[in-house]
């Protein structure tokens, strides 16, 4: 008798145990919590694939995606139930680091370590540590700090260009009519690019599936590394006939050129090498005529609105060592990386609110870290990213609100820079990643933002260029 | 003037089109990569239209009781071209253009009565904003010169005075034209006491106000070329045409931003500086260093602008915003046309006007006659230079500008003084003019006559002080000393001690021949910006420092003095989360503590008519809610002087990414100040006791509060964007 209740009482409990499982990912996403997460990982975290490449998915073969996708995300896809969902599956795309990459590694990784405070020492270029030796490593908080620094350092060849990285607003449900993009200012785009041959994209196919479109704006970016560039050995490591070179780890170039309410504000931001020195930033700002030196330290700030914040970007574009980091291990997903089956390189939406991938489909190994700030001011609680240990870049990732309940999603899209159809003049032979696009979704409130790129790669500018672009007296130049 | 003015810039502009265009056309394109084979035609695939249609609209009150009232109601377009010019490809890496055109429609003359030509018949007593309607006198006054009394405004109505009617009033109109057609004037000084004050309807309607830089050209408000290339081992830049010069640091002050004058008419200086800072023909090149040694993005620009003379707008009193010195203004030149012929009835003011029973009476001027501006030649013209670069975390600006102000300073060219024995002598019989000491005084028999035309004028004429003549002098060749208290014919002909030296002046003195003079002057300015990592703080410094300006001084016998000014402004900024007021989104909050020293001169309710030092202080903060499509904003400024203030604020909605709709409020806090009047001061009506708001007494505002609460506001803006 005595056993049978115990028994008995073990099966409840575990049935309760289950059951509770599904309801904390029982489909409704604004009730999911930190620990949805948590448990969806335990569970699923060894988990193999029942489909392999060839296989088309639809919205039937859902229940087996569900264990290789971030819980919150899964369910937007649960929600595209019209039939046209269509996720093909092909073989994993293994990529390699360029082979200058790899020589810096290969020199300096060994010499690499943490200071007391968490920060790199020793580190000269490519990625400071190894994957095996995070995996290794026996703290968890240390193998999610060096997650960090390695995301922080990951190849990017010598930064990015994007004509047009066409933000939209979106609100789920509904209709809308596609944005088009175009072209910014020659002031700032200058003339080493040709944008105008590879120039042609049919919208009405990219912005696919419902989801209503509120507003767009054009924006042109630029990022450019000035040390810590493992193809300049003959030089530190530093850009050449570059004085901040050194000093200087990046400077990015922000323009926003439509509307016209936004024509023409721009920001320049610099970030260091010296970990603990705060960014410098400047806008100008067309209503003033004036650029105005900006703090650059709110980051959880949003930007212009949107629901990223400004150390959303890239998935995680804030200094590490304002947070605290935690190594959950390594996993599959399911993602969209790294390839692309559509002409223009770029992302085509679909879904039932306009934002979900349509493309090919692969099983990727995937590191997955979360980051909890240190200010106990900031709007997030934490956020868990999953991060591609080949390229070094987001697939997914999710940020909490102080509650612990979810509250934004992102999905993120890159290509191999070296597979590129278009802009192959600025992008082949560069064994990079090259982004593409970032979706992110508030899920409590039903809206979100798409950033697309329209133009994009990772061109060798020269060092005129260069110059010319981050020199705050060019800011006041582009007036609307 | 003006249409030489007129033929001579037209001119400029047309030959600096064709030189420009003919460069572009004749100069064959050359490959440049990047942009392939381009040639002209194709710059206009990349040309951007953007713009604007809005209407803006004002809802005023005193009191929002009774009394509110549609003030203005304005439709305004911006349309603005930019875009390259692929030509001159073998000299300039880029070569672009911009051109704004602002045409606009104020409907308030159309709609309303209250303003403008629509003030028909006597009945319309209604003034909108500060004013009131003249009072039973001066209605009477003005009927006797066959003027309509609706069509003026009386400030100050309720000065202290003493005298039967209990209050003494100044005058201005409230209707555009030409002239304000005083009866048995042959003159009007209208066209030419000040900048456009005979603006026509159209001109107020159509915002082809002289102010606006907009009354040739129109509707161009802005339209230049700029060149690119690279040389003098960097790069260069030049744009020329007719733009805007931003200089400085400082938010709502304008200590080195003095480039381009800006117009208060339009909405005094609620709406941005971008939108009210009047566009100049100018060139400016810069030149980029880049870095040296510990300087980094080191750049040195040199402006020139060669554009007439244009001043800070203060309104045309017809315009809904006139400000109070923009009404006071009026008021100083019609009073001239008016009190000149009242006080000389029977004489001419022109020669050739003059008979036998109407003798020429030269210097037959009461107020404001002329405005003494730069004529325009390009000796004339303003230069300058900025240079900018960063040393470590500081962001530093130097500039230097050497240019006519664009606000003058009045000063009497004559002063119209009693020919009383108490007024020439100094109380024993010896009379206090000329000046010349060596001389010795003259006597009141030599005044009689004709005397010497180089010191002094016998005006002639009679007033209400004993019949006395009005002798005009030049203010050099008056002696101020005190003058004995006595009285005469149970009047008393003599002011307190405390006011002993505006004594002749204010006792003896009757207006005279003013004129808004202008001295160019040159003005270093230093400002710098700094990011505080410890506390999240940009700081921003900017002074300026403005050596030998010319300055309003009422103690001086012409009020005209000479000083320095040195001019700064501390401010901080700091994005900052407030989270239980909005999770997301920072509000960025801002102040600023200004700060004016005038060390040379003396300063209270007589002399610099502002305070020897006077601070401002200005509180900002701005959040957007919605994703950004919800933006408000509040600020606030007070004088710590004048104890006053502007308060306000305003909402913006972006219904798409096209419409919008913004609503706003003003609100001006300030008491009434005073200030010596000089010669005027017998219109006060208690020449003993001189001090009036009228005049020199509104130089006492600082931070607005002198508008008070008649000019408080709601208004509304309904914007497309396109």
């Amino acid at each position: 008798m005595k056993r049978f209740t115990a028994f008995s009482f073990l099966a409840a409990c575990s049935l309760l145990w289950a059951q509770t499982s599904v309801w904390a990912q029982s489909g409704d996403p604004t009730q999911y919590t930190h620990d949805t997460f948590v448990q969806w990982f335990s569970q699923s975290k060894d988990a193999e694939p029942e489909f392999k490449a060839g296989d088309v998915l639809t919205h039937a073969d859902l229940p087996k995606v569900k264990p290789f996708m971030f819980p919150g995300y899964f369910e937007q896809y649960e929600k595209w139930n019209d039939g046209s969902l269509q996720m093909e599956v092909v073989e994993t795309y293994h990529v390699k680091a360029h082979q200058t990459v790899l020589e810096c590694d290969e020199k300096y990784q060994k010499q690499v370590s943490l200071a007391a405070d968490g920060a790199l020492e020793n580190y000269v270029c490519g990625y400071p540590f190894a994957n095996d030796d995070i995996m290794s490593e026996a703290d968890d908080s240390v193998a999610g700090l060096k997650v960090a620094w390695n995301y922080d350092k990951r190849f990017y060849w010598r930064g990015y260009f994007v004509a047009n990285a066409l933000t939209t607003w979106l609100r789920f449900g509904g209709t809308h009519t596609a944005p088009e993009p175009t072209k910014p200012p020659d002031a700032w785009i200058g003339d080493e690019v040709d944008l105008d041959t590879d120039w042609e994209y049919d919208t009405e196919k990219i912005y696919g599936g419902g989801g209503t479109y509120e507003r767009s704006l054009g924006t042109f970016y630029h990022k450019a590394y000035h040390s810590q560039l493992p193809m300049f050995p003959d030089n530190n490591y530093n850009l050449p006939e570059n004085d901040d070179a050194g000093t200087v780890h990046w400077k990015e170039f922000t323009g926003f050129f439509e509307p016209y309410d936004v024509r023409g504000t721009a920001f320049i931001i610099a970030r260091y090498i010296d970990p603990r020195r705060t960014d410098d930033g400047w806008a100008y700002v067309p209503s003033l005529r004036r650029v105005r030196r900006i703090s650059a330290e709110v980051k959880s700030d949003s930007l212009m609105g949107t629901e990223h914040t400004l150390e959303d970007f890239y998935g995680f574009s804030g200094r590490p060592l304002e947070w605290d980091w935690r190594f959950w291990g390594k996993k599959k997903f399911l993602t969209v990386h790294a390839k692309t089956k559509w002409d223009d390189d770029g992302v085509r939406y679909g879904g039932p609110d306009g934002w979900l991938n349509m493309d090919v489909w692969q099983i990727r190994e995937l590191f997955v870290v979360e980051r909890i700030p240190k200010d106990p001011r900031h709007p997030y609680k934490s956020a868990i990213m999953a991060i591609d240990p080949e390229t070094w870049e987001t697939w997914n990732h999710v940020a909490f609100d102080r509650k612990g309940k979810l509250w934004k999603l992102w999905q993120w899209g890159y290509q191999w820079s070296d597979d590129s159809k278009r802009y192959k003049y600025m992008n082949a032979n560069r064994g990079a990643i090259h982004w593409r696009n970032v979706d992110t979704v508030d899920i409590q409130n039903g809206r979100g933002n798409l950033w697309r790129e329209y133009g994009g790669g990772l061109p060798d500018f020269s060092m005129d260029f260069i110059n010319g672009l981050y020199d705050l007296n060019r800011l006041t130049e582009l007036h609307r | 003037m003006k249409r030489a003015g007129r033929g001579k810039l037209a001119g400029l502009w047309l030959i600096m089109t064709a030189i420009g265009l003919s460069m572009a056309l004749a100069v064959p394109s050359a490959d440049a990569a990047g942009r392939g084979d381009k040639g002209l035609l194709d710059s206009f695939d990349r040309m951007a239209i953007h713009g604007y249609v809005d209407n803006f609209s004002i809802l005023r009150s005193d009191t929002f009781k009774t009394d509110y009232h549609v003030a203005s109601s304005r439709y305004r377009a911006s349309i603005q071209l930019a875009g390259p010019l692929y030509a001159m490809q073998n000299y300039f890496d880029r070569f672009e253009y911009f051109i704004e055109l602002r045409p606009q429609y104020e409907s308030i003359y159309d709609i309303d009565d209250k303003f403008g030509n629509g003030r028909k018949g006597e009945n319309k007593r209604f003034v909108s904003g500060r004013s009131g309607y003249p009072n039973a006198g001066n209605q009477g006054f003005l009927r006797a010169f066959g003027l309509n009394p609706g069509h003026f405004g009386a400030f100050w109505p309720k000065e202290p005075a003493a005298g039967p009617d209990g209050a003494v009033e100044f005058m201005h109109a409230l209707v555009p034209g030409s002239k304000y057609g005083v009866a048995g004037r042959d003159i009007d000084s209208r066209s030419r006491g000040y900048y456009g004050l005979d603006a026509s309807q159209n001109d107020l309607r159509f915002g082809m106000t002289r102010e606006t830089n907009m009354d040739l050209y129109y509707p161009v408000r802005e339209a230049y070329f700029d060149f690119f290339w690279k040389g003098l081992g960097g790069r260069n830049w030049l744009r020329i045409g007719k733009q805007q010069h931003v200089w400085g640091k400082a938010d709502f002050f304008r200590l080195q931003d003095i480039v381009n004058p800006v117009d208060f008419g339009d909405h005094f200086f609620i709406d941005l500086f971008d939108d009210t800072r009047v566009p100049l023909w100018s060139a400016l090149f810069e030149h980029r260093f880049g870095n040296i040694g510990p300087l980094r993005d080191v750049a040195g620009s040199v402006v020139y602008v060669f554009d007439r003379h244009t001043p800070t707008g203060l309104g045309h009193p017809a315009q809904p915003w006139a400000t109070g010195f923009g009404r006071t203004i009026d008021g100083f030149v019609f009073g001239n046309d008016l009190f000149a012929t009242a006080l000389f009835p029977g004489t001419a003011d022109d020669p050739t006007m003059a008979t036998e029973g109407r003798p020429y009476l030269p210097f037959k001027n009461m107020a404001l006659y002329k405005n003494r501006a730069p004529h325009w030649n390009l000796k004339n013209g303003g230069i300058g230079m900025r240079w900018e670069a960063t040393v470590g975390n500081l962001r530093i600006q130097l500039t230097d500008y050497f240019a006519f102000p664009d606000l003058p300073v009045t000063g009497w060219d004559r002063l119209n003084i009693l020919n009383t024995l108490d007024c020439t002598t100094d109380g024993n019989g010896n009379s206090i003019m000329p000046a010349d000491r060596n001389e010795g005084p003259i006597t009141a028999e030599q005044l009689a006559e004709a005397g010497d035309p180089k010191k002094f004028h016998k005006v002639g004429g009679t007033v209400a002080n004993g019949g006395a003549q009005i002798v005009g002098v030049k203010p050099k060749h008056i002696q101020i000393r005190e003058a004995g208290i006595f009285k005469e014919g149970g009047r008393a002909y003599g002011v307190k001690a405390k006011n002993r030296h505006a004594r002749y002046a204010n006792l003896c003195g009757f207006g005279g021949s003013l004129a808004a003079r202008y001295r160019k002057t040159n003005t270093l300015g230093l400002s710098l910006d700094w990011f505080e990592p410890y506390t999240g703080f940009v700081v921003r410094w900017e002074s300026s420092w403005t050596t030998n300006a010319l300055l309003n001084d009422t103690a001086k016998i012409d009020m005209m003095g000479d000083g320095n000014a040195f001019k700064w402004v501390l401010g901080i900024d700091r994005p900052t989360l407030i989270r239980w007021l909005n999770p997301t989104r920072s509000f960025f909050l801002s102040a600023q503590a200004y700060g004016t020293h005038y060390p040379d001169s003396r300063a209270g309710r007589r002399g610099i008519v502002s305070e020897n030092n006077n601070f401002i202080f200005t509180v900002f903060a701005q959040n957007h809610f919605m994703r950004d499509q919800l933006v408000y904003l509040v600020f606030g400024a007070f004088g710590t002087a004048a104890q006053d203030g502007t308060t306000g604020g305003n909402v913006e909605y972006l219904i798409t990414n096209n419409w919008s709709v913004t609503l706003g409020f003003t609100a001006f806090l300030g008491g009434r100040h005073r200030h010596d009047l000089g010669a005027f001061g017998v219109f006060t009506g208690d020449p003993s006791n001189p001090y009036t708001e009228a005049g020199f007494g509104l130089f006492h505002m600082q931070a607005g509060g002198s508008e008070r609460n008649q000019m408080n506001e709601f208004w509304s803006r309904i914007r497309y964007r396109f």
